[in-house]
């Protein structure tokens, strides 16, 4: 096999992206060879060598402990539960929570063969007795699934006598209510609260 | 009016619609059977108008993935489609709401609750998934034998309860609301038998009619206490909506081993009707779409009356015929010809 067809068989491997698209992402890199594919080429090889699932939070990074776990401008209080990395990046993108996290790769699924042994639970709920920490936030994602996995983290953390709670889910910031869909305006109107 | 010979493709459009009305087929189970066998996705468009407002809904159903959709081009929840389109179908396979299988039942039943109330589709959605997991997860439990860790399960259970007791509920307050009228559509098109609907909870007890969800969320906590070690024997769940079945009784006589064909059709016509009524009252979005797959062909000239008299208020009708002779005069509008998939005004 030619390089640029491992490339490309390779590249249509990637989420979001199939064959064409994959083709038109190599053409894209050779035009650009020394300002996109060297350093691209580079940038993976370093990620590759490097980058490493944090032994504290599961979070990615090239130290471990992470970067947001060694941080001690951060409240070593409080620890998100989040299902993947990319929930952590999103809640950083954010810059609304300035505790800590904990990712737990996934959510339950006996469908796709995951079960509480599969995820990162055993060190979440080491983390959850350390005399520092008061309160974890469970942050899975609204779906059956997320919201199933969420309980049972619940039910694990019920002796570690942390405070647990919950993400709230409602009306997003801006959101008109005409165009809500009827279970986030539901779930909205359950989670209300008095002005 | 679609008129075109068997095999053509007529079925077809009125299966698209009711599909947008209540994300399930009349004919098949499962979505993948209404993707084309060379083909990897399916979609429906439809575009809805009501008083001075248009909506285009987009369905996608894949072969791989969860389904997509859109509405008026930005991307929605799949659940949300069926609060934007209300319709109500008779098919010839309505005689089986009545003889059939409780499946059939349940899909009636089904129906009726996500037309009257569609954020219930979102629900039932997220049902299907859970006893999908928990079934998974009581073959794999099944597996392990006694040394199984159960913890799981207990998680699933508190998702599973709380959604069969949300459906089982929503279905039985349903049935109650459209109850008068399919006794008054019965008296109309048949006689003055009194037609009566119970809900039918299979391997645990309601303590009435009109439950309240607190109380059938206990009885099935204490079905699925009970049935636990059978359950992970047979590895799959054996309580739950999902089993439940409706029944009917006219005359006092349960009509799937009682009703004569004539009864038959004159109750499955009535609980249809009802339904279409009921949601023609409650929905401020006008009326349903009312559709009739070949169903003509199947009533006789009394009972063909009885219909069209019905359902002649109703601001849209789509039917689809074989023969259009087949049609009563009243209800024929304009026509459009169906041949090899291909629809022409005529
Ligand atoms: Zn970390």
């Amino acid at each position: 096999m030619g390089d640029l067809d491992r490339v490309m068989q390779l590249l249509a491997k990637l989420p979001g992206l199939g064959p064409r698209s994959a083709r038109r992402a190599v053409l894209h890199l050779m035009k650009r060879r020394e300002a996109l594919m060297m350093p691209l080429a580079d940038a993976l090889a370093n990620a590759a060598r490097s980058i490493r699932a944090c032994s504290v939070c599961g979070n990615l990074d090239s130290a471990d402990p992470c970067a947001i776990c060694t941080d001690d401008r951060r409240d070593p209080s409080v620890i998100c539960v989040v299902e993947d990395v990319a929930d952590v990046w999103a809640l950083e993108r954010a810059v609304a929570f300035r505790g800590r996290y904990h990712v737990i790769g996934g959510v339950l699924s006996a469908l796709d063969g995951v079960g509480p042994e599969d995820l990162n639970l055993d060190t979440l709920v080491a983390r959850a007795r350390e005399p520092a920490v008061t309160e974890v936030i469970l942050a899975m994602n609204a779906t059956v699934d997320g919201q199933t996995t969420a309980h049972y983290v619940a039910d694990r953390l019920a002796p570690a006598g942390v405070k647990v709670s919950r993400l709230a889910h409602g009306v997003p910031v801006g959101g008109e209510l005409d165009y809500l869909d009827d279970g986030t305006l539901m779930q909205a109107l359950r989670a209300r609260h008095s002005v | 009016m679609f008129v075109g010979r068997n095999g053509q493709g007529k079925t077809n459009i009125l299966e698209a619609i009711g599909y947008l009305s209540t994300l399930a087929s009349h004919r098949v189970g499962g979505a993948q059977a209404l993707i084309g066998d060379t083909h990897d996705e399916a979609t429906i468009f439809g575009t809805l108008s009501h008083q001075s407002r248009d909506v285009t809904i987009g369905l996608t159903l894949k072969r791989r993935g969860s389904s997509a959709a859109t509405v008026s081009g930005n991307t929605a929840k799949v659940s949300e489609v069926p609060r934007w389109v209300s319709a109500v179908l008779f098919a010839p396979e309505d005689s089986a709401i009545v003889r059939g299988e409780p499946g059939f039942r349940r899909a009636f039943l089904d129906h009726l609750v996500i037309s009257g109330s569609p954020s219930m589709a979102a629900v039932y959605q997220d049902f299907d998934r859970v006893l999908k997991q928990r079934n998974s997860l009581l073959k794999s439990l099944r597996k392990t034998g006694p040394r199984a860790d159960l913890s799981t399960l207990d998680v699933w259970d508190e998702s599973f309860i709380s959604l069969s007791a949300e459906i089982v509920d929503q279905r039985m307050e349903h049935l109650a609301a459209i109850l008068p009228l399919v006794n008054s559509n019965y008296a109309t098109i048949a006689s003055g038998d009194e037609v009566q609907a119970t809900y039918l909870p299979k391997g645990y007890l309601l303590p009435s009619d009109r439950a309240e969800r607190s109380k059938i969320k206990t009885a099935v906590i204490d079905a699925l206490a009970r049935h636990r070690t059978e359950e992970i024997d047979r590895g799959m769940s054996l309580i739950g909506p999902q089993r439940d079945d409706l029944e009917l009784l006219i005359s006092q006589r349960p009509a799937r081993s009682h009703a004569s064909q004539g009864e038959t059709w004159s109750l499955a016509l009535s609980l249809r009707l009802a339904t279409a009524a009921w949601l023609k009252q409650e929905r401020p979005s006008g009326d349903p779409i009312i559709m009739l797959d070949d169903v003509f062909a199947e009533l006789d000239a009394k009972r063909r009356g009885h219909l069209v008299e019905m359902i002649s208020g109703y601001e849209q009708i789509l039917i689809t015929s074989a023969v259009e002779e087949d049609v009563p005069q009243a209800l024929r509008g304009q026509v459009f010809d169906v041949a090899n998939g291909v629809v022409t005004p005529r």
